[in-house]
């Protein structure tokens, strides 16, 4: 049986999009996912699902985008986590702070919930815009990812 | 039976093995190798979950998410679920942070700096409360 692609419903308008339109870089989520036939992916689904929801209502504006990319993000039915890169506004908090209420309002309660891992990396908008070009893995997500909510900040020139 | 009594005594070689890793942690945060501190830690947080597998007389299995899930479903009822579910939410993605130095466009990245003091003994503090709980919670 075939899930419905609920992640499409978990993509919003983000912050900021009253900025330029820009040549978009990342993926859309539309022809990326795969058709989630497998039990384990229609589960990680849920929960990512979710966890956009609560992304959403919890952190309104201050978090700029949300970008799904790894194997979950490749379909792969053996995945272990879900990796997702978090890019926060600059106030928000530090980095460390940030992981930690994430993991406490997000994603630990997803766990018990759905058993789900999540893998998030998370930087503020400075240190991405500081690192994008030096981190490999940016490159990978660059080429790989699928942005779910937010900003497509990989189209933009840093600042 | 006797399968019984080997997970039993898996259990709490497992248990040892998590107090070991709280030993490395606490050693490596004394010598300001935070970011070695976290990976230890979450290595001890991993050993406490096998012996709690373990204890029930399973299989542990390898793959992460398939371990955290098996443990989660044998203590469904958990008094700690909250604080283990935070603290394995903060830990896996910190797990491995601290291992690679890659090289790009000339830089080379040096994720050592990833940690502070801080940020690397609460981690401890907290790790070490849990897997405190799951060795109460199987020596009782």
């Amino acid at each position: 049986m075939k899930q419905e692609r609920r992640i499409l419903s978990a993509k919003a308008p983000g912050p900021d999009l009253d900025m330029p339109a820009k040549e978009p870089v990342l993926s859309k989520v539309e022809g990326r996912m795969p058709e989630q036939d497998d039990q384990a992916l229609q589960e990680g689904q849920r929960a990512l699902d979710t966890a956009i929801t609560r992304l959403k209502e919890r952190y309104n504006g201050g978090i700029l985008s949300v970008v799904l990319f790894g194997s979950f993000a490749r379909g792969k039915r053996d995945y272990d986590d879900i990796d997702l890169l978090i890019v926060t506004a600059n106030s928000l908090a530090s980095v460390h702070d940030m992981t930690r209420k994430l993991a406490e309002e997000v994603f630990g309660p997803l766990f018990w919930e759905y058993g789900a891992l999540f893998s998030p990396l998370v930087y503020d908008e400075s240190q991405f815009d500081r690192l994008r070009d030096f981190l490999p893995l940016f490159r990978e997500i660059k080429n790989e990812g699928i942005l779910l909510y937010g900003r497509d900040i990989f189209a933009e020139t840093p600042g | 039976m006797a399968e019984t009594s080997l997970r039993k005594r898996q259990a709490r070689v497992y248990l040892k093995i998590a107090r070991r890793q709280l030993g490395m942690a606490e050693a490596l945060l004394e010598k300001g190798f935070y970011e070695g501190a976290v990976f230890h830690c979450y290595h001890a947080f991993e050993a406490a979950c096998s012996a709690g597998i373990a204890d029930k007389s399973e299989k542990v299995s390898l793959r992460h998410r398939a371990k955290f899930n098996q443990f989660r479903r044998l203590y469904p009822t958990l008094p700690f679920a909250t604080e283990f579910a935070n603290l394995l939410a903060e830990l896996y993605p910190k797990r491995e942070r601290a291992l690679y130095a890659d090289i790009e466009y000339g830089e080379v990245t040096d994720p050592t700096l990833e940690y502070e003091a801080g940020d690397a003994r609460q981690i401890l503090v907290r790790t070490k409360g849990l897997v405190a709980q799951i060795g109460d919670l199987l020596e009782s």
